[in-house]
This record gives structure tokens, sequence and C-alpha cells, in this order.
């Protein structure tokens, strides 16, 4: 979150010589990060993000404790200013009115009733401070409640005393589908977890924390007011926020767990302004409802463990000065053993002698301490992870390098690019809270991702090489599902230039692969498809995707696409090839036209147990239903004559008619 | 026999050579096996004995004469059919059949060299893991706002009674007590874990799929300065040698101290000024490059490791963000569309 703070108001706590330049610069660099200094209404108007642990900087009194540490490493003059506040003291009989909560709900709840003379505008001081925070200015009254909160860093509340009906407010959870209309007017129906004030007659008057209602509100009529704050549950604040989408500052400041005794101040302060710009007078003694006061913390650490973690020795007056600017209370024994207490408004931060090194290191400036490289270590890298690395990026050069272009898609798909693939859903692992239905359904192959890809790209470009490597995710049951790295090849061309980069990539990774016709692969039409195998490896499957799918998504040109199991590549790759001595002896090519009458593979398969000579087949040509063949003949230990070639050329004849 | 006949005879057929490989002919009627030469040194058994001698210094003169000669012309007419040859390279080629990588591989390749190089391994681990490694163990109970709905990707998978729900990874953190684990909670630990990492989150600066490069390090010893160190060394390797890196205090569940981590801009080098103008990339001099801090206790525990005798760092940057900070490719919702105008950038 970010707040907005004035560099005037910021003076009312701290005496300073810093400008605002400065203060944007130091305060950054040990605290809290000052993103930008506007001007405002003649006011110079500091912009600060708060981390969520420390919303004890979220008000000007957090920024001033926070500079008044900061600036002096920097030789700044920076002094906090204490400002004391009176506690009112009430005699005579009390109004009526009666706060509870029987369920102990809240940390802590405070309350007191004035007496106000008119709702009016607010002093000029504080709408001009109002409006450079970001603050609308409302009436004197209101604008009380966001001036103290912004001031002390404690959400306030304010209500109109005559309008709670029975003087009484009952803080309790909210019933199943119980209405409630915001002051902004809308209408929210509740969950039994959301917390509400009840004014005793079952009428909800409040969404404590969060938002006022409409039916309790100050108006312009208002004579008498409730000046309410409570210290609510930070993740009930949290959860009833988002989940009806009321994000106001005082819920965004509650849900990060603001310190409870900072609610008494700010009650204090609050009486302070009233009674300045409405003249209020106390109707009633201050309710405070704390059943369990926040106590302090004690951690024990030392000089050496600070030095240990920071690496580099810091004097230990620093350290006690630094902790004792930001509230600390430090007690050293001995050789720097260090007793520390933390301030309330810290312990929901600091909590470890790690916090306590945080603290110091911060303010003794992260720029002070050197930069030296740790000393090396070695670690061994699993084989498998080493091979996983190496080859995706083999494999990603290689298809690069033959004219691919490597994309990425989301792990997700959609139910309707399912649906073009006529796939049912419930086989899918899928986001129950998905932002887009776009993104819904993990991948269990990445064929539809590219199709799709290349539809997208119709019109852009005539030819397309596309691959990608992702992991699919196959469900297992009780367990996590298996992430399976696929590569996938796609291209709107032809089967051949598919063939051709197929099985240039196993040559380049020096796997010895043939093709078999198939039809057991889903997506590509049963005659036009093939597996890649080893003798005991099937690394996946290629052909052209069934038209019908393709049509499903607007697609009217046939698709060729490969998928292969990565790991199955990865682990079966060489990075040289089996070597075997080339033949020093004479090379006898031969070519043959024979009729084709089975799958070339077979032929292939054939030609080399017909006969020992042969050290190479290929195909030549084909023409209609012949093929022909050429075949290389050598010996490695002796010259071969023609004769022996013409009975090697018979003997294959035989075996492929 | 007068060599001195055959001298002028062969002059006034190499005056009509125009041409070299005319004079490779040439050279092959005089010198070649068959040749004139060879011919006349062939012919000298037939010679009176006394007459032999001189015939021969004649002939051998002669052939160098020809050698010299027909090398000169040679020569000559080569160096002028070179000069004539002439031919607009610059011409583009008919087909440059090129690829490309993804962006983001590019830059996962370029980050995982730099870290290798001072020893971390790269490591993978799950994207779809249990709510114990994404959340529990990196000291972000159930009650933790990023475990809301609205931060983190859930799925329908089963749920563990141990380990929790079933979650898209929303940062690479989950490989940190995986590798804990995976080293018997032995240090040392020096890892770069890579991977794709998802929040519900889709507009011009966020998509619901990302990259992060999480780096950890654990060891006796371990400090800020060395943190420092290793970001100085990652930044200049990265970014340039004059880079230059700083840390604000920031907050981490999982990292006590947390740190942000700022570079000089790469645009105005840290100046803050671009031809006399506000930086537009920076506005500051500086660049927010993530998140980062000294692995909280918590964590070491979780993953077994004593934090009394190991401290170590860790951090969780963007692929996609470096990119931006070096490349200038802005809008990321590019990344994963597929459009090949794009990717064909690369």
């Amino acid at each position: 979150m970010n707040i907005k703070i004035t560099h005037s108001w910021l003076l009312d706590y701290l005496d300073t010589d810093a400008t605002p330049v400065e203060m944007q610069k130091y305060l950054s660099l040990c605290g809290p990060s000052v993103e930008r200094i506007e001007e405002i209404g003649g006011e110079t108007v500091y912009d600060i993000e708060i981390t969520s642990n420390r919303i004890d900087t979220a008000s000007v009194v957090g920024i001033a404790r926070e500079a008044a540490a900061i600036l002096p490493l920097f030789k700044k003059k920076a002094r906090l200013k204490k400002k004391t506040l009176e506690v009112p003291v009430f005699q005579g009989d009390s109004i009526e009115i009666k706060i509870t909560d029987p369920d102990g709900i809240c940390r802590r709840v405070l309350g007191v009733v004035m007496e106000i003379d008119g709702v009016k505008s607010s002093p000029e001081y504080i709408s001009k401070r109002l409006l450079a925070t970001d603050t609308r200015s409302l009436n004197n009254i209101v604008d009380v409640t966001n001036y103290v909160m912004t001031e002390i860093g404690h959400p306030t509340h304010v209500f109109d005393y005559d309008r709670i009906a029975t003087h009484a407010l009952i803080i309790r959870h909210a019933k199943k589908g119980e209405e409630i209309v915001t002051l902004d007017e809308k209408i929210f129906h509740l969950d039994e977890t959301d917390v509400i004030i009840d004014d005793g007659t079952g009428k909800v008057i409040d969404l404590p924390g969060i938002m006022g209602t409409a039916n309790s509100v100050v108006t312009d009529k208002t004579k008498r007011i409730l000046f309410f704050i409570e210290s609510n549950d930070p993740v009930s604040i949290r959860r009833t926020s988002m989940r009806y989408g009321i994000r106001t500052m005082a819920s965004t400041i509650n849900e990060k767990n603001p310190d409870s005794e900072l609610a008494y101040t700010a009650l204090l302060r609050g009486i302070e302004l009233f009674m300045e710009v409405a003249n209020a007078k106390i109707l009633s003694p201050i309710i405070d409802i704390y059943p369990k006061k926040q106590q302090t913390l004690l951690i024990q650490t030392s000089k050496s463990f600070i030095d240990k973690k920071v690496g580099v020795g810091i004097p230990l007056e620093t350290i006690t000065s630094i902790l004792t600017n930001l509230d600390f209370k430090v007690e050293v024994k001995g050789e720097g053993e260090l007793t520390i207490t933390v301030p309330t408004h810290r312990v929901s931060d600091v909590m470890i002698p790690e916090d306590i090194v945080e603290e110091v290191a911060r303010v003794y400036g992260y720029f002070a301490i050197p930069t030296i490289l740790q000393k090396p270590a070695y670690v061994s890298q699993p084989n498998e992870t080493e091979l996983l690395f190496h080859y995706q990026y083999a494999v990603k050069s290689y298809l690069k390098h033959r004219g691919y272009s490597e994309v990425m898609n989301y792990s997700a798909t959609s139910l309707e690019l399912l649906k073009s693939f006529h796939i049912e859903k419930n086989e899918h692992l899928h986001i129950t809270n998905s932002i887009s239905e776009d993104i819904k359904y993990l991948r269990q192959s990445l064929i539809p991702s590219l199709v799709k890809n290349l539809k997208q790209n119709d019109g852009f470009v005539s030819e397309m090489h596309l691959f990608e490597i992702a992991k699919t995710y196959l469900p297992k049951k009780g367990l996590l599902p298996e992430e399976q790295f696929m590569v996938t090849i796609a291209v709107n061309t032809s089967i051949e230039e598919l063939k051709t980069v197929l099985f240039g990539l196993f040559k380049e990774l020096n796997i010895q692969a043939t093709s078999y016709a198939t039809s057991d692969s889903y997506y590509l039409l049963p005659n036009v498809q093939g597996v890649v195998k080893s003798d005991s490896v099937e690394f996946g499957s290629f052909g052209q995707v069934k038209p019908a799918f393709c049509r499903g998504l607007g697609l009217d040109k046939p698709v060729y696409v490969a998928e292969l199991y990565f790991e199955r590549l990865m682990k079966a790759a060489r990075s040289m090839p089996s070597y075997k001595a080339f033949s020093q002896y004479a090379h006898i090519t031969q070519d043959i036209t024979i009729k084709k009458t089975r799958i070339y593979t077979d032929i292939e398969k054939a030609v080399y147990e017909a006969s020992k000579l042969v050290t190479l087949v290929s195909v030549k040509d084909q023409y209609k239903d012949t093929i022909t063949l050429r075949f290389v003949f050598t010996d490695s230990s002796r010259n071969i004559t023609e004769e022996e070639v013409k009975k090697e050329l018979e003997k294959i004849q035989k075996v492929l008619l | 026999m007068d060599i001195s006949v055959e001298k002028k005879k062969f002059e006034s057929l190499l005056d009509a050579v125009t041409t070299a490989s005319t004079a490779e002919e040439l050279e092959l009627s005089y010198l070649g096996r068959n040749g004139l030469i060879n011919t006349l040194l062939k012919g000298m058994k037939d010679l009176a004995p006394e007459k032999r001698k001189n015939a021969g210094q004649d002939i051998n003169i002669f052939k160098q004469e020809v050698t010299k000669l027909v090398k000169e012309k040679k020569d000559a007419l080569h160096q002028k059919e070179e000069q004539n040859i002439s031919i607009d390279v610059t011409l583009p080629p008919k087909d440059i059949s090129h690829g490309t990588l993804h962006p983001i591989t590019l830059a996962v390749e370029e980050i995982t060299s730099i870290f290798n190089k001072i020893g971390f391994i790269r490591m993978s681990y799950p994207e779809v893991d249990w709510e114990h490694y994404a959340f529990e163990v990196l000291n972000m109970p159930v009650t933790h706002a990023a475990r809301d709905d609205f931060e983190t990707t859930f799925l329908n998978g089963d749920t563990d009674t141990k380990l929790g729900k079933m979650v898209l990874t929303p940062h690479t953190s989950n490989g940190q007590v995986r590798e804990m684990e995976r080293l018997g909670s032995k240090p040392p630990i020096r890892m770069i874990n890579i991977g794709k990492c998802y929040r519900p989150n889709w507009d011009a600066t966020h998509t619901p799929m990302f990259h992060q490069f999480e780096g950890l390090c654990v060891d006796t010893d371990i400090t800020i300065a060395n943190l420092k160190g290793t970001l100085d060394y990652f930044v200049k390797s990265y970014f340039g040698p004059n880079t230059e890196v700083r840390l604000r205090p920031h907050h981490f569940q999982f990292t006590e101290p947390s740190f942000e981590v700022d570079i000089t801009c790469t645009m105005c080098k840290g100046t803050a000024l671009i031809d006399g103008h506000k930086c537009k990339i920076c506005k500051s001099g500086w660049l927010e490059l993530g998140g980062t801090g000294m692995v909280h206790p918590n964590v070491l525990t979780a993953g077994g490791i004593d934090p009394s005798i190991y401290s170590g760092w860790a951090f969780g940057f963007g692929i996609e963000r470096v990119n931006m900070m070096k490349y200038g490719i802005d809008d990321i919702r590019n990344y994963y569309t597929g459009d090949i105008r794009f990717l064909n950038l690369f």
C-alpha cells in the first residue's frame, strides 16, 4: 500500500533541517520507500510505499519516527517531537451507552460520546492537508476521523449517537445473507464469517474496520456523536473487505495488524481535535474493552550475531543508538550481549534476532556494507537435470537453425480449444479460480496450442514452421501430476518438410531411430501418421492433424505435427555417434527400381537383412507405385568385385518382390 | 635440329595466346609428357656423342625459357581475367531460412551461464506443487494474504492431508526447501532455479504466466555482504560492467532481512537524464530489479538445516522484467500469444 503525507504535517512531529529531496533519498535507502514528491495546493506531498509488515509507518507519526532514526546517520538534524495528549476527565452522569463484544471478537474496543456544536466545514489547515493526501474533506466531524488516521496510523469511526436506536452496540458475526447498505449506498449480503455491529434490535449499523453503514453515520443534523475505534482481527478484515471489494484506507490498515495500543492514542487525539473543531463536550466516560493488553517482547541477541549476519563489524554504540531511536529499549551486558525490548507497535514484525539484524543494518545503511562474493563451493548437479537443460537447448538450437520459430504458450488452454479437438475436459486438471476462461485446463498435449498458433498467424506469413518445448500435466490419483516435457513441431507446408526436420533432429542427437506407420495418435489422420522408435523406446508420433480438428479452428489448410517425449530423446541422445571406421576399400553404388508393395521402413529392414555388404540404402526416386532405391556396397576388409555386387543385388531383389 | 627455329616458333605461338586456357594447352604441348621438349630430349640418342652435350644444354635452356615465358603469360592472363570478375555481393541471397528462439530462452541461457561460472547449478522443480512447498515452508501460514484466491492459482487436484492443496506455483521459491531436501539438508547449496510461475493477474504489465530465476545460497557464514557481492557480479555480467546495484529495505515472509534490489538505469546510465531531459524509463536513475533477502531461519529449519550453524541468501527475479530492462521489450503480453510477427524479431 501507499500513503501520502505532507511535509508541513511531518514537521508537527519532527524537528529537522532535511529538505524534502534529502528526506526522500535517505528514507528510501534505509526505511520506507518515498516513491515521489508532489506539490499539491501549496503543500509538499510525499507518496510513500508501506510494506505489509510496517503498518506502524503508515502515518505522519510513523514516518517521523523513522526519519528521526535515519537522518542523523546522514548528518542531518532530526528529533521526534512527542505530543502529550490529555486524558479527559469525565464527571457526572454518563449518557446511556452500552458497547459489548460477547464473543470476544475484537482485541480492543474504544468509545466515547460527545456533544458537538454542529456539522460544518473543517478549519482550512485540516481540509488542505486532507486534500493534499488524497482524502475528500466532507465536514469537521468526518474529517477528524480521517485526519487522526493519517496522523496517528489507526482507523477511527464516528456514529451519530441519536441514530443508534437503543444506544447499544453489539459486536457479532453476521447471519448468512444479512443485508447491509454501506455509507456509499451499496447493498451487500453478508457471510457468517463477517463481523458487524448490531444496534440491539438486530439491525446492522456498521461493518467495523472497513466501512460505516448509511443508517448510522453522521448527517448535517447530527448533535451528538459516538467516537468509536475497534482493533479487529486482521485476517477477518482482509477476507471481508476482499470478498465484497470494499477497499477503504481503514480496511487496508486494519488488515495489517495495527497496534491496539495505538488505538488509544488515536482516541485521545480525536477527542482533542473534536474539541478544537466542534467545541465537543464529553458525555460519557471512555469505554475501553481490552481483555488482553498488548505486551512488549524481549529478544536476546548480540553484537557478534549481528556482525556475522551482516558481514561487517558495526560499532556497539551505533547498534544501540539505531535501536533506541526506533523506540526499542536496549540493555547491554558483557561483550555486546543485547537484551532488547520491542515496542508494542513493532511486536507483530520484530520477533527474532534476524529481525534485529534488519533494523540495525538498514539504518546503518545497506550501501555501507561491503560487496564480497561468498567462498566457492562445489555442488554436483544431478546428471538428469544437466541433460535436461543441455538437450533442451540443443534441440531448440537445432530447430532454430533449421528455420523454425520457438513459441511459448500458456500452460493452460480454454474449454473451447479442447472442444475443437473433441477432447473431454474431465480428464484435465483445471484451475478452480481462473481469471480467464482462456487459461483453465492444464495441457496434456502441445498440439492444440500449436495448431491454434498456426491459425492465429494465418495471413501474416504463408509458410510457418513452429515449435514449442513445454510441460504437459498428467493427473495422478492423490499425487502431484506427472510433469512431462514434450517437444512439438508444427508446419503448414508439407509432411516432407516435417520429416526432414524430424529425422534431422534424430541425426543431430545421434539417435538410431526408425519410423513406423501407426494409427495410434488421437490427433492425427489414421493413414498419415507414424511413430519414431529405437530398439526399446518410442519417442513419439508425427503426421497430419485430423482436418476436422483444424476446421474446428477455422483452418482449411493441412497441418503437420510431430510430438515427441523430450525426456526419452534426452536419455537416448549421444554427443558423439557410435564410432565405426570408414571402409578404405572400394564403394560400389547400384540403383534398382521396384514396385513398392510395402512401407519404406520394411523395405530398408529387408535390404539390410538380405545383404551384409550394403552400407547405405536411400531413395533415389519415386514414380506412381514404383520406387528407385540406391544401394552402396562395400566391405571393410577388402575390395569387392562387380560380380559380388551383382549377386547381392539379386538377393535383395528376391526379398523385395 | 635448330633450337632457335623452335624458339621463334614458340614465341610466335605464345604471342597468339589470348586466354589462360590456351596458354595451358600451349604449355602442355611443350612441357607435357608427350610435349616437344620431351620429344627433343628423346631425339638426342640419335645424335653423335660429341654433339649430344651441346644439344642437351640448348634443350635445357629452351625448356627453362618456355617454362618462364608460359608462366609469365599465364599469370598475366589470369590477372586480367580475375580483373573482369565482378559480382554485386550486396544482393540478398534467395532464401535465408532463419528460425528464432523465444526471448525467454535466450535470457535463460545467458543467466544460467553467468551463475554457472560462480558454481551455481541450475535445477528444475515442479510447476504444480503443494501449498506446503509453495507457502508453508516459506514461512507463509494459511492466513497469509498471498494464499488467498486473489493471489494464488488453485487446481482441482486432490488435496493432501499433510501437504495441502495443489497450486500452480506463484514463484520459483517452492524450489528452496525442495533443494534442501534433495541435498539431505546438508549445505553447501548453490542453486539457480528457473521456471514458469503463475499468478491471477492479467494486464499491460502482468501475464498470468511468467518466468522467474531464483538464486539460493546456503553455507556457513553467508552474509549480506555476500548477497551484495553476488548481485553485483550478476548485474555487471548481465547488464554491463558499469551497472551499479543497491539494496533497499523491503518485506518478504521467507527472508529476513528482506531487500528490494535496484540497478542503475540501463537507458540513462543512472543519471536520470537523457539529452538534458528527465529519463522516461526510470525517473530517478534507478530501476527496480526484484526481491531478495537472507533466508529466514524458519525456512532453513523447514528444510532440516540448523539456522544456528548455517545462513543463506535467496532472490527471485522476473525474466520478462530483466529482458525489459536490458532490451526494452516492454509489452510482455506478446510473449505468450505465439504471434509470429513478435517471434520473428528475435
